[in-house]
């Protein structure tokens, strides 16, 4: 059976590059702390891998932390402007549709006694920059907005904000990059924002290693006390071997960020979503977006359905609902959807499909017509056809 | 210590059958004991001896684990095996309370069950004799056989005497399989599971069958009930599970027959497919989590329409109990945290709005009327995948 993973905003296959550099630096068992050239080794390659993150991330100046997970990364953010700010506390922005990486740690913000703006979305997801500017107050100590959502790969105008920051504002800036960091064509981060956050298993690196980087002068906290690595603010021994994995897969995916591969993605994307919606579906558009996520519903199916009955074709896409209306707590994919305005019925029924740039139009076609025949059975089999 | 004695109260009373009983249950011991060195298992009647070569006492601790779980087993003492020579038996006395007994046994008494009635002291005396060296030796030790703070047993068998202090719970009930074999319909709730461990104390040696409905059911819900049948696997059951896929028969139900009947209606087919297969496979009963009333299949109506359905006995071990009960019961058999994981599927979308609670026999036939009943049950059963120790393998 042909399989397609159109789940690459969840994870995206370890590169095989990254996959060699790890099983070569599985024999430099050092300690990247020990004094002796064991450790110097080892310590080499974390800092070579540091090297290769900084590069991708391409920002003159400040430092990449490595972390454990983008939701590490995002949290330490918020802990650093709780300590900071905790006694005159302060106003914090976010959008209505971050990842719960940052909802919920700002969230905790407003429990401590901050004031908490959540900028909303229009129904494709996109967020306008004159809204963003509008909640700014004098008060503002932090602004946290992804650069490409994960659920409608809607594309932030972080680079505007962060310039509009830098003349009118005292506010830290903070964007979430783990959907757009070396994930886009032509990808450049925005000028200088005080953190920015980057995942390795999303761009083909290991599970369990990510980044912060942060501006020279932030206000950054250590997360752990201990032997001091990471400068001090992240104790514990480095995991080295996926320090190497994450550095080796961003080296790759700079160079594919860096090609000029952006007009034919549009195509796909384009082809992709007048697809789903010639089947039915009601599809996000947002303006500005990456090619790579799409998010669409089916009224009537749910989107756990859908995805097993595409799992059981080979194709695997993904759904942050669930159709069981007993669920306590409403996951991600409603909150996001909510915010756009998406009925009931609709946040049940939406699933995502995520890809690269590898997907061609043939691709496309055997996804739709599969897509086609499974809700064609799925209506049958429960009577609706 | 070096010696575990385990005692198997119920079997103890099979009259014929008990040889057989006994060789089960040694059986089951040795197996459970199998991943430790050196173990010893011998029968004395009425009890089951184990010795072990551990000094350390960590294959002790182990040991009584597993065995603790053992149905058939109704206690367990660990303790001191010694020569029958009076010298050494008053020896190991002293000995086992200075080891063994606390600073804060003060008042206590010794009991002696005399199985070997060539031994040259009846019961009374040695117990009176073994007092008195204790009392001699131990300044702070009274005795008092009303309320002593500890016992010291002395079991005198044919070769050597054992002495113990402390008596565990056993998992009481019968060793598996000596009940015969049953097909557990698992759901991947809270009673289901339940009832396979009742149903395992009974001595039966259960099969989990399981239904499914992908793609409207997740493959996560067949990884809960994979995990819900290796901890029934701890307590004797096969690790196994055959799941069935009755996706064809929701949907012809669907198509043909009247919404408020759909619910008795597969159920009634879950319990023909189940039925066939236990015929299959020799298996001589169902065994389901129902709970009298708990829901709206569960009414008395409801139970009598669907046993019509099989000519297999179906055995219900929660029928008359309350969820609070079975709750507890699934807390301390650590299947409760995984049968409430929310990888619920999405059988809603075949779920009557309002089914009938109270439903009647000859409705229930006059829809069945609409189904090829025979042809869907074989399509279910060429749907069967069975899986053990959690992986896909070849059927028999």
């Amino acid at each position: 059976m042909k399989e397609m993973y159109l789940d690459m905003a969840a994870t995206a296959p370890l590169r095989c590059e990254a996959r060699e550099a790890m099983i070569a630096a599985m024999d430099e068992y050092g300690n990247p702390s020990s004094l002796h050239t064991k450790g110097l080794a080892a310590e080499r390659l974390v800092e070579e891998a540091r090297r290769e993150v900084e590069r991708a991330l391409g920002f003159s100046s400040g430092v990449v932390y490595f972390t454990g997970s983008g939701t590490e990364s995002n949290n330490w953010v918020f802990r650093a402007v709780f300590e900071r700010f905790f006694k005159s506390k302060g106003h914090v922005v976010v959008s209505a549709v971050e990842h719960p990486a940052v909802w919920e740690p700002a969230h905790a913000l407003k429990e401590a006694g901050f004031d908490v703006t959540v900028v909303g979305v229009n129904a494709d997801g996109d967020l306008a920059l004159e809204q963003a500017v509008a909640a700014l107050r004098q008060d503002t100590v932090l602004v946290s907005v992804m650069e490409v959502n994960n659920e409608t790969g809607a594309l932030f105008p972080v680079e505007a904000l962060s310039r509009h920051l830098r003349q009118h504002s005292r506010a830290l800036l903070h964007v979430d990059g783990t959907q757009a960091f070396c994930k886009m064509p032509s990808w450049r981060p925005p000028s200088e924002p005080d953190f920015y956050t980057v995942s390795a298993h999303k761009i083909g690196g290991p599970k369990g290693v990510a980044a912060l980087y942060a501006r020279k002068s932030s206000p950054l906290k250590p997360m752990f006390l201990g032997g001091g690595q990471e400068q001090g603010l992240r104790s514990g021994t480095e995991n080295v071997l996926g320090i190497v994995g994450f550095g080796a897969a961003a080296k790759i995916a700079r160079t594919y960020a860096n090609s000029n591969c952006l007009a034919e993605s549009f195509v796909i994307h384009d082809a992709m979503v007048s697809g789903l919606e010639a089947l039915g579906c009601r599809v996000a558009r947002p303006m500005s977006k990456s090619p790579y996520i799409v998010t669409a519903a089916y009224p009537g199916i749910p989107a756990e359905v859908m995805v097993h009955a595409l799992a059981e074709q080979g194709i695997y896409v993904s759904t942050g609902s669930a159709c069981s209306s007993r669920r306590k707590k409403r996951s991600t994919s409603h909150r996001v959807l909510a915010a756009m305005g998406w009925s009931d019925e609709e946040q049940q029924s939406a699933f995502r499909l995520s890809f690269d740039a590898a997907l061609s139009e043939q691709d496309v076609t055997f996804v739709l017509a599969t897509l086609r025949e499974r809700i064609s059975w799925i209506l049958k089999t429960i009577g609706r056809s | 210590m070096d010696t575990i004695l385990v005692r198997y109260g119920e079997i103890g009373n099979k009259g014929n059958n008990r040889g057989q009983f006994e060789r089960l249950l040694q059986r089951q011991v040795q197996e459970r004991l199998s991943e430790l060195p050196s173990v010893r298992v011998e029968r004395l009647s009425g009890r089951m001896v184990i010795t072990l070569s551990d000094a350390d006492g960590e294959h002790f601790s182990r040991a009584l684990d597993r065995l603790q779980t053992l149905f058939g087993v109704s206690s367990l003492s660990t303790a001191q095996s010694t020569s029958l020579e009076l010298e050494d038996l008053y020896r190991a006395a002293i000995q086992y309370v200075e080891w063994h007994w606390g600073a804060d046994i003060r008042r206590f008494k010794v009991e002696v069950r005399r199985a070997n009635k060539q031994f040259p002291l009846d019961s009374s005396a040695l117990a009176r004799e073994l007092g008195a060296i204790l009392l001699r030796h131990f300044e702070r030790l009274s005795v008092d056989v009303h309320r002593p703070d500890a016992i010291l047993n002395v079991e005198i068998r044919e070769r050597r005497a054992f002495l113990y202090h402390q008596t565990l719970a056993g998992a009481g009930g019968l060793p598996v399989g000596m009940s015969g074999h049953a097909a557990l319909l698992l759901s991947g709730g809270i009673d289901s599971p339940v009832a396979g461990w009742q149903a395992l104390r009974r001595g039966l040696l259960i099969h989990a069958v399981h239904f499914h409905s992908q793609p409207f059911t997740s493959d996560r819900a067949l990884d809960k009930v994979l995990r819900l049948s290796s901890r029934l696997s701890d307590y004797g059951a096969p690790h196994e599970l055959w799941s069935i896929s009755v996706t064809d028969i929701q949907s012809a139900i669907r198509k043909s027959c009247p919404s408020m009947l759909h619910t008795i209606l597969l159920r009634r087919m879950m319990f023909r497919v189940a039925t066939s297969l236990a015929d299959r496979q020799q298996w001589l009963a169902l065994v389901t989590g129902d709970s009298l009333g708990q829901v709206a299949s569960q009414t008395l109506e409801a139970l009598h329409v669907l046993d019509t359905a099989t000519d297999l006995p179906v055995l219900r071990p929660l029928v008359t109990m309350d969820k609070l009960d079975i709750i507890r019961i699934a807390e301390q058999l650590h299947t409760y945290p995984i049968s409430i994981l929310p990888y619920e599927d999405c059988c809603t979308l075949f779920a009557p709005k309002s089914p009938r609670t109270r439903p009647q026999r000859h409705e229930v036939r006059a829809a069945e009327q609409h189904l090829d009943v025979d042809g869907l049950v074989a399509a279910a059963l060429a749907t069967v995948k069975l899986y053990r120790d959690g992986a896909e393998c070849a059927l028999d």
